[in-house]
């Protein structure tokens, strides 16, 4: 029965990942393939562990922890990616709607402008 | 209090690292914990304050919108879909410590359709990359929900008074 649940958890945990993969490759501009790297695979990550977790004899403690640093390191890493490529030139970045971070960043903080 | 708050989530992580409840443990993590918080000052600024009834609506919520999230980006790898408006919107903070704004930051780039992408001081304001702009309220409404659940689970005092004054239902009023 706990094997089942471990199963489970990793399987769907592995899917998410999967489709976050698919969707980083499919997705049209840098952020929209940002959304899919973020979310699905931090609950995809979260799940698996989980499973591990559950799996385990020892350290399950430890693997929570791994969780916890996951969820504060990720959104800060697509933080800086999505920072980064706003200002750096040549990445492809479609905005149909309105753009307030434009307002704030000067011509000069992007390399190429003056 | 908060000292001792502190000093308590230092030990936990020392023992969560090693996943094993003894004395020698304990004791290692206190000498740990005691010379973190001797060693770098940055840990002891601030209030800190964790509210267990408030947090636990911060984490339900929280997961709750990871999990949309997640499956919303699963769905759209599946199914293709139509473009809507995207874009990148300001959203005012209103009075949250550094501390809660990082989190809250981190918590918008995990919930749907959001990504935190820059945050500025005076006034505390951040700019969010949104997949649908077609409604620029309802993403800063669901910024303010994530705010107000932060602040009400780990704001101090001050904080808190603020949110009296400004409620989710002034917010939405307007």
């Amino acid at each position: 029965m706990n094997g089942t649940i471990t199963d489970i958890l990793a399987l769907i945990g592995a899917a998410f990942v999967l489709l976050a993969g698919i969707g980083t490759l499919r997705f049209g501009d840098l952020y929209g393939r940002m959304h899919a790297a973020t979310k699905a695979t931090t609950l995809g990550f979260a799940l698996v562990a989980l499973a591990a977790a559950s799996g385990l004899e020892h350290g399950r403690a430890k693997v929570l922890l791994v969780v916890v640093f996951v969820f504060i390191t990720s959104p800060a890493v697509a933080h800086f990616v999505g920072r980064a490529a706003y200002r750096a030139e040549g990445v492809d970045i479609e905005l149909e709607g309105p753009d307030d971070l434009h307002i704030i960043i000067d011509e000069h903080d992007k390399p190429g402008g003056q | 209090m908060t000292q001792v708050l502190r000093l308590g989530v230092l030990v936990t992580v020392w023992l969560m690292l090693w996943s094993d409840l003894s004395w020698a443990n304990l004791v290692s993590g206190f000498v740990v914990a005691g010379a973190i918080a001797t060693l770098f000052p940055a840990w002891n600024r601030g209030i800190l304050a964790i509210r267990p009834l408030a947090f636990a609506k911060f984490a339900i919520y929280f997961l709750y919108k990871l999990v949309q999230a997640s499956l919303v980006v699963a769905v759209t790898v599946v199914v293709p879909h139509k473009r809507v408006r995207r874009g990148i919107i300001a959203v005012p903070l209103q009075g949250c410590s550094d501390a809660v704004a990082t989190l809250v930051a981190d918590a918008i780039s995990l919930t749907p359709g959001t990504l935190t992408l820059e945050v500025r001081r005076e006034p505390l304001t951040l700019y969010v990359h949104a997949l649908d702009t077609r409604d620029v309220t309802q993403v800063q409404r669901e910024v303010r929900t994530l705010e107000l659940l932060a602040v009400r689970a780990f704001g101090d005092a001050d904080a808190i008074a603020g949110l009296a004054v400004d409620d989710i239902t002034s917010w939405r009023a307007e």
